[in-house]
């Protein structure tokens, strides 16, 4: 069974991983990145429904599971990690790409595995991996971004785990399936509590716009991909058509897209972002129709494309520029038109024009909440979208490339492979536009919906084209300035300082205390009890602890101090002791 | 080349104002002849719809975030490292 | 002692009788295994109280891991002492040597008297050791050391001992099973009690909380004395007899009837939380893995305290996982003092370049503290949370978890200062390897073994499991 754990493609990334050293060494890192992706990508067409059950703790670990939801996050999974590494070819730090496909290794085995207890081992192998992207970056604000990033990580990894613990008392049973919303107990929403902390539902999600905007250029197009998405796809599986999670779906479309608009680092409005478009797929997923499970995957399948394009985009800016923020960019067209491009097949992809991948993936779901009779859903997720277009599609590309500023920066153009790995997600946003069968056949559930009607094209033509008159209207009052906006996470991070002081002051304080005691309290009666008994026996313990006594003697010679006297009296009178025991012992 | 072509584009934000509207006309206009036997819901009817739902939704939108970040959630960016 | 003035000889002498050690306890291992065990009196004082050696399970653990530990540590003594260019080393080896020995003798003693008096030869042992160093700050911490554990040890275990022997009669340990104990049923509770508070705070090696000062303050003690006997021997004596107490002496019967065994827990969780929140403040980072492992100690004495087969298994495979990862902590933080001279985590910045191995495995054996699979520290994790589940305790399942985060709270840091935080100005723009002298490779090489190990018993616990599973059956 054990040579089955060779065809898991996690296990192909991190061989992968421990072999880039190596590579490098030999100058031929480049083609070893290349060649790893693409050979999962091939990979997991070949992959047996179910495969790498080990034994291990008493508990059977089933290391692959595969079925259409599965196979559909595989396909999207192997893609952009091939794409990422392309992106980063010209990274020569070998560790930088061992994190990166490390961190890929432990999204594939979450989406693999069968069992709750293989999802948690990979689980935390991405969040181990992935705080490296974050610290690769090696400034102090990334250093500190990326320990509370895996400190919050390692707090839900606990929820997870606790929710796993319960659950396992109650059905005596780790099989990773659909729990029935009727029969869901404590244990699974702390299960579930786990998984939306990575998939970041509000208030749950600080953690990502603290920490994505402060990862690796290269890093962060992984990140944007892996730990949300997985976290949807084990929603997916295990949660579809809990209501609640359609409706804290809807709130966070909403809730990522209001800070979008107004947060003024380019990677963060981005990471704001996520958060609004994995609301969509949550949402998806607890309306839980067919309809609506498939959109939510389609949504995640097109969303990984183009949402890693756009980070790609601002990456390459950063890059050449040194530059994340709006207020300090501007008119970049005249020096990086070809990133320009690509990011803006990047915005109007994620916003949903027709012929890109937005327009007949993220709509689904819109459908399948109207299907289901979710009007007030459906209009939200409308309003998240003409948020989406007025944030990500105009807005970010407008102050980047355009702009009224002019900072007077003459950036090169990006290099060559991001170049390649832009094309390739922009490719494939077009493509999937232009031909959606490609991806509905991978989806779940057989695909009813036909996203080129008229209606739905007049829909989508008026709310971008008049959101886009909104914009023109209030371009002046959207002027990004260089502030940043507190969220939830003020309650944390203040909260731990509070905690450390706590601890420095008066806990320090008292356990100096407790330390000190002995000398009053030990001392005294040690030295009062081997006073009264060291004429008992003297002689007695000369054959018993000769040697260590002379040792301790020779060593303590030289010094004058009071306590080794004390303490020749003091190991006298203990072995005393034990003889005065012996004999109290007899007498009784 | 594709900086030229964007410069160009740039000189001629006149004319780009008027293709822009004509666009927005245009999709008024599109609407008239759009299918709606699939209503799913009330406004799904009415002509132009979306299109208020878009100016409105959008501005309403700029307006509440922005004036919630003035005057509650903005800081500067270094604020709790003080 | 002979081999004083030829120092390779004697520090061969010293690496022999490790593995010398460790071969005649693993020649017992087949023995144990196949559900047997050994006793041997050696003689006897009083009719119940004898020296007396007896082998089981629990015991074989102990002997196994400290033992395969002393191999390691007497080759890394050699790169330590010899690279700070140490005094008095035949004085150290041989105490060193004694302790182990004697720590050996805790761990097959037959009878609370036998345990007792191999755990007072430990103490003895250990003294000169902490005071090596021989300065003002070596005389306090020993003299502190010293006081702590011979005052608990004579005004709590001596009692103890008098009052079990009068309450059952003898002082040997139950061996057919560990529900038993071997108090007769019509023994006074109140009694028994007096005895098992006596004994859980006469134990103090185990450094529960409020008696735990000893140890951040031994830490002035030579690293390998910290790494072998501070964070494997002496404090796992220490754990070990309490377990062996616990089991052997009260059994698991007397102490859920009378509800010492919850009340223990919930007292050690308190160690378990505090530990690490002091931990989280400290900066010198042997005092900080003095803490951690004082938390450590007290997940040992909860897993046992819980009563049930999983909570125990916990527990006492614990007693080889902790031992793994905390002598690699110790190992490398001496590692780091010897070649670099730091002692502060905030000297530490960028280390990591010039010490790769050195913190790689100090990374590892974090993750197995933390609890992270698949090094070993997640299996102790995974059988005390069933543990708390068997008997429906929330709340020591929240310490569980609360705890884990803790540790994580003060492990990242070390490692991420070593790899990506800023060097200090004196040290910017050093790069080339700390670790490719000769003496350092002494120290690198066990500290990479051991960490290795954790990842190994991490995988593959089975050989504790079936060791444990021999004492948890009845």
């Amino acid at each position: 069974m054990t040579s089955s754990i060779f065809m898991h493609p996690a296990t192909l990334f991190i061989v992968g991983a421990l072999l880039l050293p190596l590579f490098r060494k030999f100058n031929a890192q480049k083609i070893w990145l290349v060649v790893v992706p693409l050979l999962a990508f091939i990979q997991i067409r070949y992959l047996p429904e179910s495969f790498g059950t080990v034994e291990w703790l008493g508990f059977e670990l089933q290391f692959g599971r595969v079925d259409q939801l599965t196979m559909v996050f595989l396909h999207v999974f192997t893609l952009m990690a091939l794409i990422g590494s392309i992106f980063g070819l010209h990274v020569k730090d070998s560790g930088q790409h061992a994190a990166a496909w490390l961190y890929v290794a432990g999204s594939l085995g979450t989406t693999l595995a069968g069992d709750y207890l293989t999802v948690f081992i990979f689980w935390e192998l991405m969040a181990v991996a992935s705080v490296f992207l974050i610290w690769y970056r090696k400034r102090t604000k990334s250093i500190q971004a990326g320990y509370r990033y895996l400190l919050v990580h390692t707090f839900g990894g606990l929820i997870l785990l606790g929710g796993i613990f319960l659950r396992y008392q109650n059905v005596h049973d780790l099989s990773f399936d659909l729990i029935a919303p009727d029969s869901a107990t404590l244990a699974d929403y702390m299960i579930m509590i786990g998984f939306m902390l990575n998939a970041a539902v509000p208030p749950i999600h600080a953690w990502l716009p603290d920490a994505y905007p402060e990862a690796t250029v290269t890093g962060a197009v992984f990140m944007c991909a892996f730990t949300t998405k997985t976290a949807v796809y084990v929603l997916a599986r295990g949660f579809a058509g809990y209501e609640a999670l359609a409706i804290m779906g809807a709130i966070m479309t909403l809730y990522g897209v209001g800070y979008a608009v107004v947060e003024n680092d380019a990677r963060r409005i981005l990471a704001y972002h996520i958060v609004s478009q994995v609301g969509y797929m949550v949402c998806g997923i607890g309306i839980g129709t067919q309809m609506a499970v498939n959109g939510a995957a389609a949504h995640a399948y097109a969303h990984i494309l183009y949402k890693a394009l756009l980070f790609m985009g601002v990456g390459s800016v950063l890059e050449m520029t040194g530059r994340s923020k709006l207020s300090e960019l501007g008119g970049l067209y005249k020096y990086m038109p070809i990133s320009l491009i690509f990011t803006v097949i990047g915005g109007i992809a994620i916003s949903g024009f027709p012929l890109t991948s937005g327009f007949i993936s993220k709509s689904m779901i819109i459908a399948a909440a109207g299907a289901d009779h979710q009007i007030f859903i459906m209009l939200m997720l409308s309003l998240a979208a003409v948020g989406t277009f007025l944030s990500v599609g105009i807005k970010l590309p407008y102050f980047i490339w355009f702009g009224p500023n002019d900072p007077g920066i003459k950036p090169k153009e990006a290099y060559w492979n991001m170049h390649v790995g832009m094309f390739i997600a922009a490719f494939m946003c077009i493509f999937l536009g232009i031909y959606p069968e490609y991806l509905y056949d991978m989806l779940p559930y057989a695909v009813n919906y036909h996203p080129y009607n008229s209606y739905h094209l007049t829909e989508t033509f008026h709310l971008l084209g008049f959101t886009g008159l909104g914009f023109y209207i209030m371009v002046k009052y959207l002027k990004p300035h260089d502030v940043s906006n507190l969220d939830v996470d003020w309650f944390y991070r203040k909260g731990a300082l509070a905690f450390m002081w706590l601890a420095r002051k008066p806990v320090n304080a008292a356990n100096e205390w407790v330390s000190n005691v002995y000398q009053t309290v030990g001392l005294r009666f040690t030295m009062a009890a081997a006073r009264a008994l060291s004429w008992f026996d003297w002689e007695g313990i000369d054959w018993a602890l000769d040697g260590s006594a002379k040792g301790v003697v020779k060593a303590g010679g030289q010094s004058r101090l009071f306590q080794t006297g004390k303490l020749q009296h003091y190991i006298g009178a203990a072995a005393g002791l034990v003889f005065v025991v012996l004999i109290v012992v007899v007498l009784v | 080349m594709i900086a030229q072509v964007i410069t160009y584009l740039r000189e001629r934000s006149e004319m780009m104002k008027w293709i822009f509207f004509a666009y927005l006309g245009f999709a008024l206009v599109f609407d008239f002849f759009a299918d709606r036997h699939d209503a799913h819901f009330w406004g799904d009817p009415i002509i132009g719809f979306w299109a208020i739902f878009g100016l409105v939704g959008c501005l309403l939108m700029i307006v509440f975030c922005k004036g919630l970040s003035h005057v509650w959630l903005e800081r500067d960016t270094d604020y709790y490292d003080k | 002692m002979f081999s004083g003035k030829k120092p390779n000889l004697r520090d061969s002498w010293s690496t022999l009788g490790a593995i010398l050690t460790f071969v005649s306890v693993l020649s017992f291992l087949p023995t144990i295994l196949g559900g047997n065990q050994l006793k041997y009196t050696l003689f006897e004082l009083y009719p119940g109280v004898s020296v007396m050696l007896n082998l089981d399970g629990l015991g074989v653990i102990f002997a196994l891991v400290a033992s395969f530990l002393w191999i390691l540590a007497s080759l890394y003594c050699v790169g330590y002492m010899r690279g700070l260019d140490e005094h008095a080393q035949t004085r150290f080896y041989v105490c060193y040597a004694v302790s182990v020995g004697a720590a050996m003798g805790a761990a097959f003693a037959g009878n609370l008297f036998t345990l007792y008096l191999f755990y007072e030869i430990v103490s003895i042992f250990t003294y000169p050791l902490v005071m090596h160093h021989q300065d003002k700050e070596g005389y306090w911490g020993a003299k502190k050391y010293i006081v702590y554990l011979m005052f608990t040890s004579k005004a709590f275990l001596l009692p103890a001992m008098v009052i079990i022997y009068v309450l059952a009669g003898t002082l040997d340990f139950q061996t057919a099973n560990i529900v038993q104990g071997i108090f007769p049923a019509e023994a006074s509770r109140v009694a028994i009690g007096v005895a098992y508070l006596l004994c859980l705070f006469g134990f103090a090696k185990a450094g529960i909380m409020p008696l735990h000062n000893w140890l951040p303050d031994a830490m002035v003690a030579p690293t390998p004395v910290s790494a072998l006997l501070h964070a494997v021997v002496v404090v796992k004596v220490g754990v070990f007899s309490i377990c062996r107490v616990m089991l052997s002496v009260f059994g698991v019967n007397v102490l859920s009837e009378t509800g010492l065994g919850l009340f223990t827990a919930y007292f050690v969780s308190f160690t378990i939380l505090m530990a690490s929140v002091i931990a989280l403040t400290k900066t010198n980072l042997k005092a900080r893995l003095a803490y951690s492992t004082v938390s450590q100690l007290s997940y040992i004495i909860l897993g046992v305290a819980m009563l049930t087969p999983n909570s125990i298994t916990g527990g006492l495979i614990h007693i080889a996982n902790h031992a793994f990862a905390k002598i690699t902590l110790f190992f490398a933080a001496g590692c780091i003092f010897v070649a670099s001279g730091k002692k502060d985590i905030k000297e530490m910045g960028g280390l990591g370049y010039r010490m790769p191995w050195t913190m790689m495995a100090f990374g590892i054996a974090s993750l197995g503290m933390i609890g992270i699979p698949p090094v070993g520290g997640f299996v102790t994790k995974w059988y005390l949370a069933l543990g708390t589940i068997d008997i429906h305790n929330w709340i020591l399942l929240c310490v569980l978890l609360v705890s884990s985060l803790l540790n994580a709270g003060y492990f990242v840091p070390v490692f991420l200062q070593a790899f990506f935080g800023k060097p200090l100005p004196q040290d910017a723009g050093v790069t080339g390897s700390l670790e490719k002298q000769p003496l350092i490779l002494f120290m690198v090489v066990p500290l990479v073994i051991t960490a290795t190990i954790s990842v190994v018993i991490g995988v593959y616990p089975d050989l504790f499991l079936d060791l444990i599973n021999l004492m948890v059956k009845s």
